[in-house]
């Protein structure tokens, strides 16, 4: 029999990573297997994405250190930026848990001991972290070791340290958030939790950007290795200072003797015991957090005076109401909000980090740029901007989606189909707007573009991403997500949000080949474009009410 | 008044009939109780009649209008009760009310009163401008039936509308559903608990596997139990006439009659 932990742990593991693999059987249907390869594809795809960016990183950083003959600090350098990304992880995805402890409120009536719930928990966050840590460091030493061909021990030695890694991250996360649940009410509310998980979140791929960014240009200078290696430097402090990442340094430069074999078991040592501290003085806390986690009262500002008939609506259109439900139910939702708006103001900051990071070489870019100003760049470049920014809020692809819990009761009433759709596509089509408008500033301010070449800009974009946003509602249409237990699944893992994303990028791509290798008049691009959007526009006005008309009377 | 003639509904990632040549009325002027066993088809059966399903065939008349060709209208004579509350968290228990009358077009004098009224039978009137996410189950359950009766809808369909309720409101739903059928409204609604469907039940239908095996009123179900022939399920109990024991009775002898 196993243990109680275990059996709880693999149960946490299980239902978070709960991968429904098709059958034998299932792969035999053509649309599963084309589903199935699809996914596999865009798994490799992204695991491809990330390494070569680390690929990359770490070649740029053995070609930097070598020179001065110190290119193991390469090893120390990943050890480090290793532990924090995978503290960021932990400490984010821990966070993130709490806002799901209505499910383990379910096991506070089980015979667990407190330790061990928060033993169990706490293998969920290892197991995912884990992942994280092997890839970046296996990486880091495998691009070493193809340079310097150390003896297999070195890549063993680095395997368990990646297992190693997560420990102590893990263990701090849960002795920073365990006491701050138990102070403050405030963080014990969900909808905190979760939009402060999805900032952390945020924040954590900013300066991942600004770091990758960062680092690679600064590698291209001779001097910064020896600089970056020297005892004072801030990565000899650190790492003088997080003796983990000392230990696993230490472990995989003298991976051949004694003393890397020492280092490889006093990092487990050191990583065990601080978790098994955390967790048998802080499992009774930890119990206390679930317990009081999401506890409901009804403040008195929620109460309604008697006699107040200012919150009784005047009488407005179905179709007003139906998209300031829209809005209501979008932004009131965290995750709808951090993966579906905020993102036309997140990537201008994204972009703000870029120009940050590389200056230098954007500016000059800028400066290669101006010359092509004179022709139709002037005005494409903030049309590309902007209707990408107003495509990408994945508000009409998910529209549907978002809905499945409530569609039953919404064909109910007496909603005309394309009213409700109507104002699924209104509400895309405020962020649009949002979205050209931040596009087209942002590029005028930066390029010192004139008005006309902005305004044609914004219709280019608006019109474009008002083609995206139809397109993408029509797939929602026609492929909702109607069954999840959490909006995450009807938003952040709506394959249809990601097919629309591409597919703008694609056609963006397209369009900007066809401009750099097709010569034609200055303003001859913007009315063929514009004639290309409009053409989809009116095949969706066409065709699209009475196809959503038949499929909403199909919706189950 | 509520009538499905022949209505039949396969789920489209289910090989079986939820419901099968389904006939039904719902008359004007009843209560009339659905009963069934779980899965037997009555949330299939109720969704079917308010539009949120489309039959594979069959037809619905909501006071006369079909379904099929006049939805909006039809649509707008049904106040539905849904069997699970958890609808619109993020929205305040007043937006969700605004939401209903305006899409069911009700002026402001009317929603108020209406608001006003049901709030105050129910004890949500200090509550209405909360979030939803903030209520209990049966809070949640409340405001689905103040939102289902805003338009004063001649057929009241409710499906398990006694999940959650207290004493105090269960018995102020019971009340509203009698003063609605004294109005010549009909009401429709699924239960499982047989108790308050023998207590205020005019008229009612059990359906199993997605077909009715009885629809009458309960005089008519003990006639039949007693006019059965000796050696069936329904000697075994003489002395229980209640609804529960019918019920299980009439169950197990269209079970089986299927060889189940």
């Amino acid at each position: 029999m196993k243990p109680r932990v275990l059996s709880l742990a693999i149960l946490n593991i299980r239902s978070t990573f709960s991968l429904n693999l098709p059958s034998r059987k299932d792969l035999k249907q053509p649309k599963t297997l084309i589903k199935t390869i699809a996914i596999g594809i865009g798994i490799l795809l992204l695991a491809a994405d990330f390494a070569f960016i680390f690929v990359m990183n770490s070649q740029a950083m053995y070609k930097a250190f070598k020179p001065a003959g110190l290119e193991d600090m390469m090893l120390l350098y990943t050890a480090i930026s290793a532990a924090l990304i995978v503290f960021v992880f932990s400490f984010t995805m821990a966070l993130s848990l709490f806002s799901a402890s209505g499910v383990d409120s379910g096991f506070l009536v089980l015979p667990f001991k407190p330790q061990e719930l928060l033993a169990a928990k706490m293998s969920l966050v290892y197991f995912t972290n884990l992942l994280v840590g092997v890839f970046i460091l296996m990486v880091s030493a495998i691009v070493y070791g193809v340079n310097e061909g150390p003896c297999v021990l070195f890549y063993l030695y680095a395997l368990l340290s990646s297992l190693a890694l997560p420990l102590i991250p893990l263990a701090i996360s849960y002795l920073v958030l365990i006491p701050m649940m138990n102070a403050s009410s405030l963080f014990r509310n969900k909808n905190f939790i979760i939009y402060l998980g999805g900032f952390v979140g945020v924040g954590l791929a900013l300066a991942f950007n600004f770091y990758i960014q960062g680092t690679m240009t600064k590698l291209q200078d001779a001097s910064f290795a020896t600089a970056f290696a020297s005892p004072d430097s801030f990565l000899s402090r650190l790492g003088k200072a997080w003796i983990p990442s000392l230990l696993v340094w230490k472990s995989l430069s003298r991976a051949g003797d004694f003393f890397g074999l020492a280092a490889l078991l006093g990092n487990f040592a050191l990583g065990f015991t601080i978790l098994a501290i955390v967790v048998f003085f802080l499992g009774k806390p930890y119990l206390r957090s679930i317990q009081i986690f999401g506890e409901t009262s009804f403040s008195k500002g929620k109460r309604r005076r008697n006699g107040s008939t200012k919150e009784y609506g005047n009488s407005q259109a179905p179709i007003a109401s139906l998209l300031a439900r829209e809005i209501r139910l979008m932004n009131r939702e965290p995750i709808f909000f951090i993966n579906g708006p905020f993102i036309v103001i997140l990537l201008p900051v994204f972009m703000g980090i870029a120009f940050l990071a590389q200056r230098s070489s954007i500016e000059g870019m800028l400066e290669a740029l101006k010359p092509l100003l004179a022709g139709p760049v002037a005005y494409l470049i903030p049309a590309a901007l902007g209707g990408f920014l107003g495509s990408s809020t994945s508000i009409a692809c998910t529209a549907v989606s978002r809905d499945a819990k409530t569609l039953s009761w919404i064909k109910a009433l007496p909603v005309r189909p394309f009213e409700y759709f109507a104002a699924k596509l209104l509400h895309a089509e405020l962020f649009s707007v949002f979205g050209a408008v931040v596009g087209c500033v942002t590029s005028g301010i930066v390029l010192g573009l004139g008005a006309m070449d902005l305004a044609l800009g914004f219709i280019l974009a608006f019109l474009f991403s008002t083609a995206s946003n139809m397109g993408g509602l029509w797939l929602d249409t026609a492929y909702p997500r109607l069954h999840w237990d959490n909006p995450v699944a009807a938003m952040k893992q709506n394959p249809n949000a990601v097919i629309v994303i591409l597919a703008a990028m694609g056609l963006l791509a397209a369009l900007g080949v066809f401009t750099f290798y097709v010569s034609l008049p200055r303003n001859l691009y913007a009315l063929i474009y514009g004639i290309i959007f409009s053409a989809i526009i009116a095949f969706w006005l066409l065709r699209y009410p009475k196809f959503a008309e038949k499929r909403y009377a199909r919706f189950e | 008044m509520i009538e499905l003639s022949d209505v039949s509904k396969t789920y489209a990632k289910s090989d079986r009939k939820a419901i099968d040549s389904l006939s039904l009325c719902v008359p004007n002027g009843k209560i009339f109780g659905f009963l069934g066993p779980n899965g037997a088809g009555k949330t299939t059966t109720i969704r079917v009649s308010c539009g949120a399903l489309e039959p594979d065939s069959g037809t619905v008349l909501i006071d006369g209008i079909s379904m099929a060709e006049r939805p909006l209208d039809a649509k707008r004579r049904i106040g539905l009760v849904h069997d699970n509350p958890e609808l619109f968290n993020r929205l305040k228990a007043m937006e969700y009310l605004n939401f209903v009358g305006d899409v069911f077009r009700i002026s402001f004098q009317e929603r108020r009163a209406r608001i006003d009224e049901y709030a105050a039978r129910f004890g949500l009137s200090d509550l209405l401008s909360a979030s939803i996410g903030s209520f209990s189950r049966g809070m949640k359950q409340k405001l689905g039936l103040i939102a289902s009766l805003i338009h004063d809808p001649t057929n009241w369909v409710l499906d398990e509308p006694m999940v959650g309720l207290d004493p105090q409101s269960a018995f102020e739903l019971k009340e509203i559903m009698r003063q609605r059928v004294k109005a010549g409204k009909c009401v429709f609604f699924s239960t499982h608990v047989m108790e308050v469907a023998e207590k205020i039940c005019n008229e009612l239908a059990i359906i199993d596997k997605g077909r009715i095996i009885f629809s009458g009123t309960i005089e008519d179900l003990r006639r039949r139990r007693e006019s059965a022939p000796a050696g069936t399920a329904g000697e075994t109990e003489a002395g229980d006439n209640s609804l529960e024991r019918l019920f299980l009775e009439l169950v197990d002898s269209s079970r089986e009659g299927e060889g189940l």
